[in-house]
């Protein structure tokens, strides 16, 4: 329940007063027959439904395979007509005629005050005078307290903690008058969110892929929804304020208010966040077209990168760190003594002796880092950190002082990051054999890649393939095609020790098998840590405890299932240059004896924002092969 | 205070008159589960947004809200609830941006939303008297102790 969209308008206890166009008989048709059909005339002739603006104000669109429209609100009840949902004229015929019906049970359960953004477009565009307009006293009570002057796109940052985060998220703000500076947190967040409950694990996997949840447009207010991204996930987030006119804001606001007691069926691969956010944009403003470009799935920072780059739709950008981020930006100015102050007052009972030969400002400077410290920590244990929290704020508000506020310099944003979708050609070496090599991905970052906007020490691709030729036409191989490959390195700080991990599920040749081998289905994770050398995090030495498990025809028992060990060395001098180098070990235990060792080394080179070139070697048993890929990255 | 119960009594109308006392009215039993941030790697993939299911509110119960609006008679118990645990630790601090805006609740401006942070600062024992203390005491004790700060000035 608590992430559907439940302004439970007509459940209201105020009392309005009834508007004047509601001053008929009760029983009365606000217009007649004859009348509604020469409006209704108008229309066809008009061709407006099919117009942009209807079509995106019911969130019809074109069907991929058969002809005509479909609509992708799911909730039955919402369309007026039977066919309503594929059929986009007789919609426009039975709201004509539902906006002429008899106000029974009050105004705002009346047609024309459920479908407000509906009738609002419908008496303009077609010039309607045949029908009263009536007022709708509950959506100008609601407009009237939000008061919206503006809006804003919110990206928060990709978060590994949770695969549905891995990309980012993007949600409104909506600017109300009263709300600027320094009650900007009382403002209010519009998110698209499906309502999932508490399922985790499998259940929300197959729901989740299957549309199996219903999903809506969500109100809470900015504060409680920041808290989530920038306390709790650590995420920094971006501010990006739209230059949208009042008229267009107030189609965004009556669109919400529309469909809120409807639903979509809510879809990870598309229809998410970032594309029902696109919509609203689009309703707000139809000359913008969003949803036909991103024809499958759209990915959070491609829709900032979208909105930074139309003329003058952004009109300021503004950088939220996270809880994480201030922490280090506030002790990563301090000394090693005070880094181990700050490390000492959080883990002990009694404050170390060495502070109290400090003075007060440098003390309060401590402080303000351990208490930073120590709410991160309460944030993932309540129970065991609450009372440390409580003794460290008592004795750091007895020192009395204020410190100077902390800055954190705001890191690159993620519309400045590479496009998220490659291409790459290349040629390399197997032994003495030379090969040609045609590489793509869907989405979304490589661990070498210039990671510049996105997640430092992240990787993660969906929808990778590679096929290569021995320069033998007849011989023309599919090499990999890898669903998912995520690793997600968290290198300890002198703060957290959190583990890192990896996955990889798809189809491949093995590196062990001879080249020609057939493709054998490949799933394996690992678990284990990150370690820096130094503090801005570029060397990483990583390692994994992992197990694979492989199907294919050419393997003894056709599967098998073994351990592995991988260690990796990552080393990133410049934004443009990536490398590393590692070695791995495995030994299958189940379904054959197979034991194999393998050793690598790969660098990134960025010429650009989107072309990068990427080689490397890899030694697989006693097979030697070495390869280079000229890459470009794309916006699909 | 006053001033500000009586703005919302004008915007609310009727349904001010149904106003609880603090104690009912709120996000009430909001705890932040344990956030052990397991992966959940069968848990697929692209949308952050169920995120806040670690809050145990449930939207569109709580008596602090009308049409999801939160009630500006309620706005400080709301806002409290909604932030108590980054409060806490602003008001030891003596700044931040939570506390600002809880400056700005009670009614004070510029200059004065510093003196109120420094006023809480100095106020944290009497405000937070202990770990356990729950946000409606946190509100009532900076009513006592905070609420006159702007008013004076």
């Amino acid at each position: 329940m608590l992430l559907r969209f439940v302004i439970t308008l007509f459940s209201l206890a105020l009392v309005f007063p009834v508007g004047a166009g509601a001053a008929q008989n009760i029983n009365q048709l606000l217009a007649k027959p004859e009348a509604v059909a020469a409006i209704q005339k108008r229309a066809d002739s008009s061709g407006i439904a099919t117009s942009r603006e209807w079509l995106l104000m019911s969130h019809y669109r074109k069907r991929t395979l058969l002809s005509g429209y479909k609509s992708e609100i799911d909730g039955r009840e919402y369309f007026l007509d039977k066919n309503g949902k594929t059929d986009p004229t007789a919609e426009v015929g039975a709201t004509l005629e539902a906006f002429a019906q008899p106000v029974t049970e009050g105004n705002d359960k009346h047609p024309q005050c459920r479908y407000i953004g509906r009738r609002n477009f419908l008496f303009e565009r077609l010039a309607i005078t045949e029908i009263p307009k009536i007022d709708c006293p509950a959506h100008a009570v609601w407009k009237k307290n939000l008061d919206v002057v503006g809006a804003s796109v919110i990206f928060a940052n990709a978060y590994f903690g949770n695969p549905a985060s891995m990309f980012g998220h993007t949600f409104l703000k909506l600017q109300s008058r009263n709300n600027s500076a320094d009650r900007d947190l009382l403002n209010y967040g519009v998110s698209f969110a499906a309502n999932t409950g508490s399922d985790g694990g499998i259940p929300f996997a197959v729901l989740g892929l299957t549309g199996g949840y219903h999903a809506g447009y969500t109100l809470l207010p900015y504060h409680q929804t920041l808290r989530e991204y920038t306390n709790l996930e650590g995420r920094d987030v971006f501010e990006y304020s739209l230059n949208l006119t009042p008229e267009e804001l107030d189609r965004m606001l009556d669109h919400l208010l529309e469909v809120q007691n409807t639903h979509f069926d809510y879809y990870f691969l598309d229809e998410n966040c970032s594309y029902q956010l696109l919509s609203l944009l689009e309703i707000a403003r139809p000359s913008i077209t969003l949803t036909d470009k991103f024809v499958y799935f759209v990915i959070p920072a491609d829709t900032v990168r979208w909105l930074v780059t139309s003329n003058g739709l952004v009109k300021e950008i503004k950088y939220r760190p996270s809880l994480a981020t201030e922490l280090y930006s506030t002790t990563d100015k301090f000394s090693e003594d005070l880094k181990l102050l700050t490390r000492e007052l959080v883990a002990k009972e009694d404050p170390p002796r060495k502070l109290a030969q400090l003075s007060t400002d440098e003390q309060a400077k401590v402080y303000d880092g351990a208490l930073r410290y120590v709410s991160i920590l309460a944030y993932d244990d309540s129970a065991k950190w609450k009372e440390r929290a409580f003794n460290l704020q008592t004795r750091r508000a007895s020192l009395g002082v204020v410190s100077p506020a902390s800055q954190s310099t705001a890191p690159p944003r993620p519309e400045q990051g590479h496009d998220s979708s490659q291409i790459g050609l290349g040629y390399g070496e197997r032994d003495t054999n030379g090969f040609a090599e045609l590489h793509g991905r869907a989405a979304y970052h490589h661990l070498l890649s210039n990671e510049t906007g996105y997640l430092p020490n992240s990787h993660l691709e969906i929808l990778r393939f590679s096929g290569r030729s021995y320069f033998d036409p007849s011989n023309i191989l599919l090499q990999e095609v890898s669903i998912v490959d995520i690793i997600a390195l968290s290198p300890w700080s002198s703060y957290f020790k959190p583990y890192s991990w990896r996955a990889n599920f798809g189809a491949a040749r093995l590196a062990d098998q001879p080249f020609d081998a057939s493709l054998a289905f490949t799933a394996n994770a690992g678990v284990g840590n990150a370690i820096s050398f130094d503090h801005s995090q570029n060397i990483i030495w990583f390692s994994f405890l992992e197990i694979h498990s492989d199907t294919g025809k050419d393997l003894e028992k056709n599967s098998r299932t073994g351990a592995g060990i991988q260690t990796n060395l990552l080393v990133k001098p410049f934004s443009w240059l990536r490398a590393t180098g590692g070695a791995e070990y495995r030994n299958y235990f189940l379904g054959g004896d197979y034991k194999f060792s393998r050793a690598w080394a790969e660098a990134g080179f960025s010429f650009s924002r989107n072309i990068e070139l990427r080689g490397g070697y890899t030694r697989s048993g006693n097979v030697d092969e070495g390869k280079a890929l000229l890459i470009d990255h794309f916006l699909f | 205070m006053k001033r500000i119960l009586l703005a919302a009594a004008v915007v609310f109308g009727a349904n001010f008159a149904q106003a609880q006392g603090d104690a009912g009215c709120g996000l009430g039993s909001m705890i932040i589960q344990e956030n052990t941030k397991v992966m959940q790697i069968l848990a697929a993939t692209t949308n952050g947004t169920f995120g806040s299911q670690t809050f145990g509110i449930s939207t569109g119960t709580s008596n602090c809200k009308s049409q999801q609006i939160v009630r500006n008679d309620k706005a400080i118990q709301y806002f409290t609830e909604a932030n108590q645990a980054d409060l806490s630790r602003e008001i030891a601090q003596g700044q931040g941006e939570k506390l600002q805006t809880l400056a700005a609740l009670y009614g004070c401006q510029g200059a004065a939303q510093r003196a109120f942070a420094t006023q809480a600062q100095a106020n944290y024992s009497s405000i937070i008297p202990s770990s356990d203390v729950t946000a409606t005491a946190m509100v009532q004790n900076m009513n006592t102790t905070l609420a006159s700060t702007c008013s004076a000035m």
